[in-house]
């Protein structure tokens, strides 16, 4: 998969194959469930603010509409004829907020900064599948959102 | 007569409440990035880069950083932005 910066200030992905069309596809189904990200932010704050009730559904909204952009834009950009997905300067929000709730997932379920340790790579061979997948798409996704940080969102 | 109901009474801050100044804090977590962290907070409290460095660096040394201390309802206004940003925040009365 490649990962270019464009003209208009953007970010071109241009997945190389089945595997990395899957790889992108996973941001959405890595996001566990909206409302759970919006639910633990409310458990920052006291009752008396009242947070679930007035907050969290627009929280909630907002990242599912996160989400939803995201899935879309994949799924339209795999069925095109130049099958590429365009990042415009004004999606990339959305992006690394979908990317974020993907990485807030697997951190919830899976403790990875605990395996940001380790000093060599070699060492992930002991660790499950299931863990060592998560953590190669963690990587993933944090290097996509250095780009979106990098190229469109600190400009 | 009263116009609200014993129910929206039992809502109503006490004058106390509302006039104490309150801290917004964002708290560390293994996930947002320092960059993004910094970028937040310039958008939303207008920070400058250097302040924004600061309190991000805050954050990630310390485990915690005050970002701002105001009026309650205006602190509650800038946490629901931060969360819209997917960041760890909650606020506490100043001592």
């Amino acid at each position: 998969m490649r990962i270019l910066p464009t003209l208009e200030g953007g970010l071109c992905i241009l997945p190389e194959s089945e595997t990395d069309w899957q790889e992108l596809q996973l941001i959405c189904s890595d996001e566990e469930r909206p409302g759970l990200i919006a639910e633990s932010l409310a458990d920052l704050m006291d009752e008396e603010c009242e947070w679930g009730e007035y907050v969290t559904p627009d929280l909630q909204s907002g990242f599912e509409e996160q989400t939803q952009m995201v899935a879309e834009m994949i799924q339209k950009a795999r069925s095109s004829e130049q099958p590429a997905v365009f990042i415009a300067p004004n999606e990339a929000e959305k992006w690394y907020g979908a990317i974020n709730q993907a990485r807030l997932s697997l951190q919830a379920g899976h403790q990875l900064d605990e395996l940001d340790e380790l000093d060599d790579l070699n060492e992930l061979d002991d660790v499950e599948p299931d863990l060592k997948s998560a953590y190669y798409r963690n990587r993933f996704y944090l290097l996509l959102q250095s780009m979106l940080l990098e190229y469109i969102m600190e400009g | 007569m009263p116009n609200t109901t014993p129910a929206t009474d039992k809502k109503q801050r006490s004058k106390q409440q509302v006039e104490t100044p309150w801290n917004v804090v964002v708290l560390n977590d293994p996930v947002n990035l320092q960059g993004y962290v910094t970028m937040v907070f310039k958008r939303v409290f207008g920070y400058d880069q250097s302040k924004a460095e600061k309190l991000m660096m805050e954050v990630h040394t310390q485990g915690r950083s005050v970002v701002w201390t105001g009026a309650r309802e205006k602190a509650e206004l800038y946490v629901a932005q931060l969360h819209g940003w997917q960041l760890q925040t909650t606020m506490e009365k100043t001592a």
